[in-house]
């Protein structure tokens, strides 16, 4: 196991060598800089030369992809191009609002996702079933832009029980509806993923077996059925984090959270490439570190996977 | 049976929820469809500029609650280059001039002017300005900024403010320790000398580049860079906190040199989807919101917002350009060919409605030298299709081209008629989308044949619809992407330049409009309108000409 956990943590560094290396070229291929966005209008080309090279733009691709690279290696990971922050300490401001946004959201979606997907499954083709095929049919289908300004309008400008948007103080009822909005999106998943699984156990000839032995009915689901079925939504669900901590862009923008995502989208559009580098690495970092968790997981809930 | 039921309730169930969707978009959507009778009459009755302040003695007090679309880049003058920062460092700073509602320069840390000659402006200074941590503001603070924006070590995209000062090109080379032509007579009197005479230079003056910094700040930070979020002026407001994608807030500065504001402050929140802006706004969480064009027509329609609604044409003159030295627009009679094909009456009168009206030059409404009737090229298929032929062009062989545009709905939704029209006019003509960053270097290169872009006004005077447009020194990034390229017209435009005689100026600046109208360099479509919302308590309210003359002085909240 722990040898296992050596080399597979040895294999980050390919990785994320790759990353940065298709991160900086897709990066360097795409036209416009952050020079447009620095000078902005009626600046000479003098200036712009001028700026260019502050930046050490005008150097050849390998010099500059190798000079950002052995600053990381150092542990710097530069300043903005366009507000002059440092990427480091961005990160370590926005990425606490991106992780609380998806720690909630993902709340949301084990609790409710299992919950309706249990009970959907066991009460396959009643009234409830096709309630809840009916909604999670809709709410896959529904983008989260529609979504979030729904909700944003019920919640926060009809009723007025919740805070529109932004972090204000930064207390968890800023949190509430962007988890909800995220959280409900992927509990649709869960929820349908949870009902197939559980469908697919119940008619295993061991939950015949255990009811005919008469243990009674809730016995059977937790303890046999839902066990069993634990083992395939469980791994979804850790990859499920992974999704919702890189993926809660269009959610961070709309509520106006300044998480990692929006400013992420930010320093594309501005072509600021220390911190597209230094956040595409952040991301990746995690993602890989997820893609090891349900690895690992594999490996406690289903005894029968072995490393080797 | 059990089965017919089931789906009698999701039937139920998904029509409940649906019915929860639509009640939703239905009550927004309600005041819109009578919009079509009432429109106009409550355009007429919301053309004003102004709130009400005629409703008792202003009070002081309140945090103004506003909003900014985006982060911001910088706080410093020397680097605040787009509009949203140009705001920002306006309130913080204050410049020795200042512009009033229509944009006409009026005094700010210049208490008065003189101009012994043309090429000379002896500014006086007030003598009760201080800086936000004490300092007192004097001439040799001018001078500092001044030759700081100059300075190549520090690296400002706006040099060109104040190329023209006599002296300031020797000091960029380093051959000299300061710029000549700005001269300290004593604390309280400056002296600047220009070059040659340079007529739009006073109101150059009210640019964010030229507002005044403390020496003492600057010099504080080794690299100058990380002044950009601790600014330290003479505005109105003080700088209090900025947080990335967050908040920016700033208060009254209670010794401001002409009074302080009546507000106590500014809490700025950021917030980049509009439609998030709205509904802050609508639960009562804004006290201002710019109007995305999409709900305009619900917002004035509706009794309850609509009397605190205020809307003016703004200085954006959006136009499509034509690339002088690139196929087919080389040719005059092409450019010529396309301006007759628009029918730019309807288009603009139908898909910008509310937020546009017709362009018919560069000189915009509201700057000296507009001129009212003019219209060069008013929709003629049939000579358009002529001077097709002429330039050789046939059913068989149409005049085809790309516009290239920056991606977004409200482009797409103004150009695809625009591109029916040329079509039918015997063109056939391609659109290209691009992300902006990108389009915006494809452009400044000259590689568009035809791209779609807007001006807006950096000082109010003609002259800056002309010269960076249109002078051939100015091609590409300058902001003649065009290329465009007429020995005629760069006379006239220098000559102007240079004229102090006003109505000569006035008359030069004309003839120099003619021209690139004659030449059909681009085809100017429609001027944008904005549309401002207050809350009721919220008087003073202004709409102000020029992008950063507003510092937020005659605003008071009533509550």
């Amino acid at each position: 196991m722990i040898k296992y956990l050596i080399r597979r943590i040895i294999m980050l560094i390919p990785v994320m060598i790759g990353v940065s290396l298709v991160t900086f070229s897709l990066i360097y291929i795409v036209p416009g800089d952050a020079v447009e966005v620095i000078v902005g209008e009626r600046a000479s080309e003098e200036i712009r030369e001028k700026a260019i090279e502050e930046l050490g733009l005008n150097k050849p691709f390998h010099q500059q992809y190798l000079s950002y690279m052995s600053n990381v290696l150092k542990g710097n990971l530069g300043k903005s191009y366009i507000n002059n922050k440092s990427i480091k300490e961005s990160i370590m401001e926005r990425f606490p609002i991106t992780f609380k946004l998806t720690l909630y959201s993902f709340a949301i979606s084990v609790i409710v996702g299992i919950f309706v997907g249990v009970v959907s499954a066991v009460k396959q083709n009643t009234v409830i079933d096709s309630i809840v095929r009916g909604t999670t049919l809709l709410g896959v289908s529904t983008p989260v832009m529609f979504s979030s300004l729904l909700i944003i309008y019920i919640f926060g400008v009809w009723l007025k029980v919740m805070p529109v948007s932004g972090i204000g103080d930064g207390s968890i009822k800023y949190f509430l509806l962007p988890s909800l909005v995220l959280g409900l999106n992927s509990a649709v998943f869960t929820a349908r993923l949870t009902r197939s699984c559980m469908l697919e156990v119940i008619r295993q000839d061991y939950i015949r077996t255990a009811r005919s032995k008469g243990i009674a009915e809730k016995i059977v689901i937790f303890k046999h059925a839902m066990r069993n079925a634990m083992i395939p939504i469980s791994t979804n669900l850790i990859m499920s984090f992974g999704y919702l901590l890189t993926g809660s862009v269009i959610t961070e923008t709309i509520f106006g959270l300044p998480g990692l995502g929006s400013e992420t989208v930010r320093a594309v559009f501005q072509r600021d490439i220390p911190a597209v580098m230094g956040y595409f690495l952040f991301q990746a970092v995690i993602f890989v570190t997820f893609n090891l968790l349900v690895d690992i997981s594999y490996a406690l809930i289903n005894p029968r996977i072995r490393f080797n | 049976m059990v089965k017919r039921k089931n789906k009698i309730y999701t039937a139920l169930i998904l029509l409940l929820v649906l019915a929860l969707v639509f009640s939703g978009c239905g009550k927004s959507n309600e005041p819109s469809k009578e919009a079509g009778k009432t429109s106009t009459e409550s355009a007429e009755k919301a053309t004003t500029n102004e709130t009400e302040s005629s409703s008792g003695e202003p009070k002081y007090g309140g945090i103004f609650r506003s909003y900014l679309g985006n982060d911001l880049k910088t706080l410093d003058p020397a680097f605040a280059t787009a509009e949203r920062e140009g705001k920002m460092v306006s309130l913080l700073y204050d410049s020795l001039v200042k512009f009033d509602v229509n944009g006409k320069v009026i005094p700010s840390l210049a208490k008065s002017w003189e101009t012994p000659d043309d090429s000379t402006l002896i500014f006086h200074l007030v003598d009760n300005a201080k800086f936000h941590n004490g300092n007192p503001f004097t001439a040799q603070d001018v001078k500092y900024s001044f030759e700081r924006i100059l300075d190549p070590e520090v690296g400002s995209p706006r040099t060109w403010v104040f190329e023209k000062v006599k002296g300031a090109k020797d000091f960029m080379e380093g051959k000299s320790d300061s710029v000549e032509g700005i001269e300290v007579s004593d604390d309280y009197t400056v002296k600047i000398t220009l070059e040659q005479p340079f007529a739009p230079f006073l109101s150059m003056l009210g640019m964010p580049a030229a507002h005044i910094v403390d020496k003492n700040e600057i010099e504080k930070y080794p690299d100058q860079k990380d002044y950009a979020f601790n600014p330290v002026g003479t505005g109105p407001f003080k700088f209090v906190e900025y947080s990335n994608g967050d908040k920016f807030v700033i208060e009254a500065n209670e010794d401001y040199f002409s009074g302080r504001p009546y507000i106590d402050g500014v809490n700025y929140r950021i917030i980049q989807d509009e439609s998030t802006a709205v509904a802050e706004f609508e639960a009562g969480n804004l006290d201002e919101l710019d109007i995305p064009t999409a709900d305009i027509d619900r917002l004035k329609n509706n009794p309850a917002y609509a009397p605190y609604i205020l809307t003016s044409n703004t200085f954006w003159n959006f136009y499509i350009g034509l690339t002088f030295n690139k196929e087919p627009f080389n040719d005059i009679r092409v450019r010529k060919a396309f301006c007759y094909a628009i029918d730019r009456e309807a288009i603009i009168n139908t898909v910008k409605r509310n937020a546009g009206v017709v362009s018919n030059g560069p000189i915009p409404p509201g700057l000296d030298g507009y001129r009212e009737g003019l219209n060069p090229y008013p929709y003629n298929i049939d000579k358009a299709k002529e001077l097709l032929a002429e330039a050789g062009y046939s059913e068989e062989n149409p005049c085809s081209f790309e516009l290239w545009h920056s991606d977004s709905k409200t482009n797409v939704a103004l150009l695809e008629p625009i591109q029916a029209m040329l079509n039918q006019a015997g063109f056939k003509a391609k659109l290209v989308a691009m992300e902006w960053n990108s389009y915006k270097a494809a452009v400044r290169a000259g590689e568009a044949q035809a791209f779609y872009l807007s001006w807006g006004a950096d000082y109010p005077d003609a002259e800056n619809y002309l010269y960076p447009l249109f002078h051939s020194s100015m091609s590409g990034g300058g902001g003649n992407e065009t290329r465009y390229n007429n020995p005629e017209f760069d006379k006239i435009i220098e000559q102007a330049q240079r004229t102090s005689d006003y109505d000569e100026r006035i008359k030069l600046y004309q003839k120099a409009e003619d021209i690139t109208i004659e030449d059909a360099a681009r085809l100017w479509l429609y001027l944008s309108k904005e549309w401002l919302l207050y809350r009721p308590e919220v008087k003073g309210a202004k709409i102000y000409r020029i992008f950063n003359a507003d510092k937020l002085l005659d605003i008071w909240l009533d509550r």
